[in-house]
């Protein structure tokens, strides 16, 4: 892959296309995310911003934290911005005048309550119709934005306001949803889930999605220390206990082709990921241990199944 | 004291300000006053310096803007005291009441020299005896109580008693009543010399500096990076302090600190950038050989 080496000496060359000063909570994963996928490429960058914590908390009038040229329509809508953003341009170059020296690359991000939720039909309609875009969602498990609330993103057994611990409930009811599973089914060029913690995984991945003639998708996990319920100073090293319990694979979907790029050497208990978190405190006292055994086996099941997709050997 | 007080609480996410600021006003309308109390809405994060409002007063309040000229500002955490908005609008005959353990020489010193009425409690210390926790919030009622007299400090450990009551038991209702009563009694008053008469403080320019009309169509901004300008640096409680000659220049920090914070040159760890530094403490703990720690801002400016 052609660019920069993505060697820190070299990238700490760049100038961030985040500046200091947005206010993201201290510790915010997003910011450390966005870094990460906008140094890993070259080219000029137009991104589309959908509605929530990284929109709301870079753009406070009069100051933008951006860089590079950047555009925010609503919360639903951020697929749809960028195909009208990426269509234009396309006009552009056929109506002659504009500079095509140099190829612009368009990135979307939103977070999971705009992806998983409310953007899903906006986003399925841009890569049915092949819209050359990455979209990036930043998945913090829940609409922390407004205030911890749950959306599809959020994991089983997590507390949040609109799922609190109580008798009648042991936290979020429900099983996650698996998008990158939904976006994979479109059968697009590029599909892949990453990590910040894993950092060069995360960009050597975007530069494979900017580089495919089509839609690319990309989900990252996005620690929310405020919502999560930990020390913000723990931001990777819960990331990483994602990664290494198989909570939260790493993968990528090539043309159809499944690969693991991730296989933890040993496959660590979920419970090492779940006592990080406060919003899981609840599931270490001895009456939710069936329930823990059952987010267990979820965990086991999705990821024998991603095994079974990637070619990889089953086991554990 | 006037018909109408105002009162402008700062502090950060997390420490109360804003369910003290409502407490006191729910107080003063159980003792007969028309009330209001509001946070400075805005979408500011966790740590963060925030602010609210509360205004009572004896006559119906028909005005319903943020307080801009108080009768007495709060301060809640002391690290704010270098923040040059925040004696914005303080009356001449108006209070500055600080949560600090400091002399009243230190703090007007921090205040940037701030001459006139002075109050102070170490609500902390009182928080963290009584309640066990860091809620400096229910100790600085007691002390408004005291400095304003307002209503009785029966008519307050009433209210309070009513609202925690319902939500907590009696042991947690007792702890706030003590911190209460101990932030009435601590309380240390330091009249200064304001001579009467004087102007208020005057309000530093900020805000929306430019009138509508002069405004980029469509409220575009132009400037790109230019939210470097904003320093997030005083959200900061704790700071990262290097051992340089432990640091590898791996760069690690760089690639990790959310918020642009750590210079480099050269392919060289250089520093911290304090500006925008929010203490969030990621990159000590993703630092190899652990050459960078998290300080305590407030020993920092204690011992500038």
């Amino acid at each position: 892959m052609v660019g920069t080496p993505l060697n820190l000496k070299v990238l700490s060359e760049k100038q961030p296309p985040l500046s200091g000063g947005h206010r993201l909570c201290a510790g915010c994963a997003e910011a450390i995310i966005v870094k990460q996928v906008l140094l890993a490429i070259d080219d000029p960058v137009v991104v589309i911003n959908g509605t929530g914590c990284l929109e709301v908390s870079t753009t406070i009038f009069p100051y933008t934290a951006w860089r590079v040229p950047w555009i925010h329509v609503a919360f639903e809508n951020t697929a749809a911005v960028a195909s009208g953003v990426e269509a234009a341009y396309r006009a552009l170059i056929r109506r002659g005048g504009f500079p095509t020296d140099r190829r612009v690359v368009f990135v979307a991000f939103a977070g999971d309550g705009g992806t998983y939720d409310i953007g899903l039909q906006a986003l399925s309609g841009a890569l049915e119709r092949g819209h050359k875009f990455l979209y990036v969602c930043l998945d913090n498990e829940g609409y922390m934005n407004t205030g911890i609330q749950r959306s599809s993103a959020t994991p089983r057994g997590a507390w949040t306001t609109t799922t609190p611990v109580g008798a009648a409930m042991p936290g979020k009811p429900q099983w996650r949803k698996d998008l990158t599973g939904i976006i994979a089914a479109h059968r697009i060029p590029y599909v892949a889930q990453a990590a910040p913690s894993h950092w060069k995984d995360l960009m050597s991945k975007v530069r494979k999605a900017v580089a495919v003639d089509g839609p690319a998708f990309l989900n990252v996990l996005a620690d929310c220390n405020r919502g999560w319920r930990h020390d913000p100073a723990l931001t990777l090293e819960v990331t990483r206990m994602a990664v290494e319990t198989c909570y939260w694979p790493l993968f990528e979907v090539e043309n159809g082709e499944w690969r693991l790029n991730h296989r933890p050497r040993r496959k660590l208990p979920i419970i090492e990921y779940l006592k990080l978190q406060g919003r899981f405190a609840h599931l270490l006292r001895p009456e939710y241990q069936d329930l823990v055994e059952e987010i267990q086996k979820e965990v086991d099941r999705r990821w024998e199944e991603l095994l079974h997709r990637c070619g990889e050997p089953a086991g554990t | 004291m006037p018909e109408t007080i105002e009162i402008r609480w700062h502090g950060r996410g997390g420490q109360g300000v804003v369910t003290a600021a409502r407490l006191l006003a729910e107080a003063a309308m159980e003792a007969g006053y028309f009330i209001q109390a509001f946070p400075d809405y805005g979408p500011e994060r966790s740590g963060a310096p925030i602010r609210a409002f509360t205004r009572l007063s004896r006559a119906p309040i028909s005005i319903h803007s943020q307080v801009q000229t108080p009768d007495i500002v709060i301060v809640l955490d002391d690290t704010l005291l270098g923040s040059p908005s925040l004696l914005e609008g303080l009356k001449p005959e108006g209070w500055l009441v600080v949560n600090s353990a400091g002399s009243p020489e230190q703090v007007r010193r921090r205040a940037g020299g701030y001459m006139g009425r002075l109050a102070l409690l170490d609500a902390t210390r009182i928080a963290l005896e009584v309640l066990k926790r860091n809620l400096p919030n229910t100790p600085l009622l007691g002390a408004l109580v005291r400095l304003t007299g307002l209503f009785s400090l029966e008519d307050l450990t009433r209210h309070i008693r009513h609202h925690l009551a319902a939500k907590f038991g009696e042991e947690v209702v007792r702890a706030n009543l003590e911190a209460v009563r101990r932030g009435f009694e601590e309380v240390r008053v330091d009249l200064g010399q304001t001579p009467p008469g004087e102007r208020p403080i005057e309000a530093a320019p900020g805000g929306m500096a430019l009138p509508w009309f002069e405004l980029p169509r469509g409220g575009l901004i132009l400037d790109a990076g230019n939210a470097i300008a904003y320093r997030t640096g005083d959200w900061r409680t704790f700071r990262p302090v290097v051992e340089m000659e432990k640091c590898t220049h791996c760069l690690y920090c760089w690639l990790y600190c959310p918020d642009d914070a750590i210079r480099v040159a050269g392919g060289r760890f250089l520093g911290f950038d304090e500006a925008h530094c929010k203490g969030c403490g990621i990159c000590a703990s993703v630092c190899p050989p652990k050459a960078i720690t998290m300080v305590e801002e407030s020993r920092v400016m204690a011992a500038a």
